[in-house]
């Protein structure tokens, strides 16, 4: 029965909506998010630590430098703070307390992996980077695991 | 709430007095102007109601619904020409 008549048959303008899902714009999660933010934080590290410091009296090149890293860092902050964003996003919204019987260390993984961000943007290291990427894989492996879904973790990069 | 209820269906609601485990019910969300279907997933002895819902968001995120806040239990997806109540929904 189309609706324009449903609804005058109750003596409404319009029939009124209820949220079935979700009461908001519709979670569409995929940690993939966080780990494609993680990559660029880990490419950001390495170009910044691959660049040849400039000789100090040439003040072009002093410049230049100094004008490239600053943007290189700025991605780099950029990127870490938006995968720590995707990962709690994940925390709070997508994974349930029910999640926890067979993640038990659920809370710890996604603690450590919002530390490694910060990590990230305090300093430029390889090997905070590594921890961070490693973070998302677990993320990627317990997330699809709860959605009984096989999906190959993989990286753009 | 797939696949008892999908998207665009319209359903028809009776107003009740009480509420039990299983029940589809329509709500006003405890803290945002929208309204929710759920199910009941409990309801405590101040009655307060945890609704439940398997995919989408619930109890778990919004907290429990005070039961003055339920508009009615919905009974039947005209939509689907389905029954919605508890023995039907298992």
């Amino acid at each position: 029965m189309e609706e324009n008549t449903l609804s005058k048959l109750f003596g409404l303008n319009e029939i009124p909506v209820a949220e079935a899902h979700c009461d908001g714009p519709c979670g569409v999660y995929d940690p993939a998010s966080a780990r494609i933010a993680a990559e660029a934080v880990r490419s950001m590290t390495k170009k910044i630590l691959d660049l040849t410091p400039p000789e100090p009296g040439d003040t072009q090149a002093v410049a230049s430098y100094l004008n490239t890293v600053g943007r290189y860092v700025a991605i780099k902050e950029e990127q870490a703070e938006l995968a720590k964003h995707e990962l709690l996003v994940l925390w709070t919204d997508y994974f349930k307390p029910v999640h926890l019987e067979a993640y038990p260390d659920l809370h710890e993984v996604f603690w450590n992996a919002a530390k490694a961000c910060s990590e990230c943007k305090q300093h430029v290291s390889t090997d905070a980077a590594d921890e961070l990427m490693a973070a998302c894989e677990k993320i990627h492996n317990m997330f699809w695991e709860s959605k009984s879904r096989e999906v190959n973790y993989y990286e753009a990069s | 709430m797939a696949p008892i209820l999908a998207s665009d269906d319209v359903v028809l609601i009776r107003k009740g007095k009480r509420y039990e485990i299983g029940d589809v019910v329509v709500a006003r969300h405890p803290h945002k102007k929208t309204t929710l279907i759920k199910y009941v997933a409990e309801v405590d002895e101040n009655e307060f109601v945890s609704l439940s819902s398997p995919h989408g968001t619930d109890s778990q995120q919004f907290g429990k619904v005070p039961m003055a806040k339920i508009i009615g239990i919905a009974t039947f997806n005209l939509t689907q020409r389905t029954p919605l109540d508890k023995e039907s929904t298992k």
